[in-house]
């Protein structure tokens, strides 16, 4: 599903912000992603998300090199990915149906069909009474939960979770995790970065903790 | 379905840039501008046409005041290529003359005889030597195919085709360099949204479209309004000017197709715009992830 191979990644001409980092992700897989500040865990993710390419090294995702993969297949590749950024990264103008139905849309799909999962998300989130709700009017975790939904709604096979309980209060964290758990027993690889080691210590799942731009611990090693 | 409010210009909400607006108002200045030049040059051309249609197979024969017209007549008539040759009443020729002369001031001054002559269709006639035939016979009288100030109005309805086909090329060329600019802008303005649709798997064309949809609905609306304006100043320059006219010739005047090709100013005003935002984006898109 994702290979990493002593990738290494620098904004510019500065210093590493990723050094030879390499592990390997099974399909259906649930992994945390771990370290301090500064680490390197958003820089990680972004190639995970297919934000950037690596300086050097290759990652493999759904089995291609995403290094050499040609322009026009990206989206296709994203298609496949489903990211909950740190920031949620809704758009203020949209209704919150229309933010969860974004990833639907711009594959063609039948509108009938865009808003008939898109509401059937967010009723599954809880929000379900708040479709056409703009996300300036919404809590913390009402956007947490908006963005999950838009990350799921194409059903994809890799999900990216950056701290996605960091905005919320320990109930909604909670909450949030089961429907992460959920969605794994479904089928979808998650990577879900934190700094709440408590999370990761309640749970079973591997981790990759990150230091200073190079990994130290992780379950499989590419 | 409840809560979907999707606007016309997409998730981007381009609809909703006030600082793009005065797109419309650019080009809808250059629409003026082209549909102004277009209209004088269709106008222009048209006449020259029509002029020249009007006096194709036609001479004309000027015979001095006191001059044998009778004479002038039958070497008129004796050539085969002539179908008719008619000499012109007397009041007729005052009438022509009275706009320059005054209607008053005619009937002592020595008007020349005209002698209007009608050509056989493809007959070839000999002027040349027609003309030196009716000189011989009649001194001082001349013929006239009106080839001369027709060709010198035919060369400035070509050159004003000219200058109006170059006026409406700049215009487009400076259309599209305004809509582009514009486009690179709101990019840049809607960079973490433009972003944000990539990363959930949007094509660069999807992109590209919702920028060349609001391109195109803004140029429509402000190209429509120049040329609309442009088509008013037309009638109504027209208008006073048939209506001052004193002369004996046609106004330049525009036809149904003529109307028709400035109703297309718009219509390409609006694929412009279009064309240029969406190779706009596609090109800017092109050079990021």
């Amino acid at each position: 599903m994702v290979i990493f191979q002593q990738v290494g990644l620098r904004y510019g001409l500065g210093p590493e912000v990723l050094r030879d980092v390499s592990f390997r992700l099974d399909p259906g897989s649930f992994h945390f992603l771990t370290g301090a500040s500064g680490a390197g865990k958003s820089s990680l993710l972004s190639l995970l998300y297919l934000a950037r390419v690596p300086s050097r090294g290759t990652v493999h995702l759904f089995g291609r090199d995403v290094t050499r993969v040609a322009r026009v297949d990206l989206p296709g590749l994203r298609r496949r990915i489903g990211t909950v950024f740190q920031d949620f990264r809704l758009l203020d103008h949209l209704s919150v149906v229309d933010n969860v139905a974004l990833p639907l849309r711009v594959q063609g799909t039948d509108e009938r069909q865009v808003r008939e999962h898109a509401a059937e998300l967010l009723a599954w989130v809880g929000l379900g009474d708040h479709l056409g709700a703009l996300p300036p009017t919404l809590s913390g975790g009402q956007k947490q939960r908006v963005a999950i939904a838009r990350a799921v709604i194409g059903r994809p096979q890799l999900l990216i979770a950056d701290e996605p309980t960091g905005n919320v209060d320990d109930r909604i964290a909670v909450r949030l995790m089961r429907l992460f758990e959920e969605l794994n027993r479904l089928g979808t690889t998650i990577v879900i970065a934190t700094h709440n080691l408590q999370l990761v210590r309640e749970s079973r799942h591997p981790e990759l903790r990150l230091d200073g731009g190079a990994l130290t611990r992780h379950a499989k090693a590419a | 379905m409840r809560g979907f409010r999707l606007g016309l210009g997409g998730e981007l909400a381009l609809e909703r840039d006030r600082e793009r607006r005065w797109i419309a108002a650019v080009v809808g200045a250059l629409a003026f501008l082209a549909t102004l030049a277009l209209g004088l040059a269709l106008a222009l051309a048209g006449t020259a046409q029509r002029w020249q249609s009007s006096f194709e197979g036609t001479l004309t024969a000027e015979i001095p005041a006191g001059g044998d017209a009778a004479a002038a007549l039958r070497v008129l008539r004796a050539e085969p290529g002539v179908a008719r040759a008619e000499l012109l009443a007397r009041a007729k020729a005052e009438a022509l003359l009275a706009p320059w002369l005054g209607a008053g001031n005619l009937a002592d001054l020595p008007i020349p005889a005209l002698i209007d002559v009608k050509l056989r269709e493809k007959v070839r006639v000999d002027v040349p030597g027609l003309r030196t035939r009716l000189a011989a016979a009649v001194p001082g009288a001349t013929l006239d195919d009106h080839s001369g100030w027709l060709a010198g109005f035919l060369a400035l309805a070509r050159a004003a085709t000219i200058v109006a086909s170059i006026v409406v090329v700049a215009v487009a060329l400076a259309a599209a360099s305004c809509v582009a600019f514009a486009t690179r802008a709101g990019l840049a303005m809607h960079r973490e949204a433009v972003d944000l649709l990539h990363l959930v798997g949007a094509e660069d064309r999807y992109i590209a479209g919702q920028f060349a949809h609001a391109a195109m609905r803004l140029a429509f609306a402000g190209a429509s309004a120049g040329a609309l304006g442009a088509a008013a100043v037309l009638a109504v320059a027209h208008s006073v000017a048939s209506t001052a006219q004193s002369l004996a010739v046609p106004l330049p005047a525009l036809g149904a197709w003529d109307w028709a090709a400035l109703a297309a100013v718009p219509l390409a005003a609006t694929v412009v715009a279009a064309a240029a935002a969406y190779a706009t984006v596609m090109r800017n898109l092109g050079r990021i992830l």
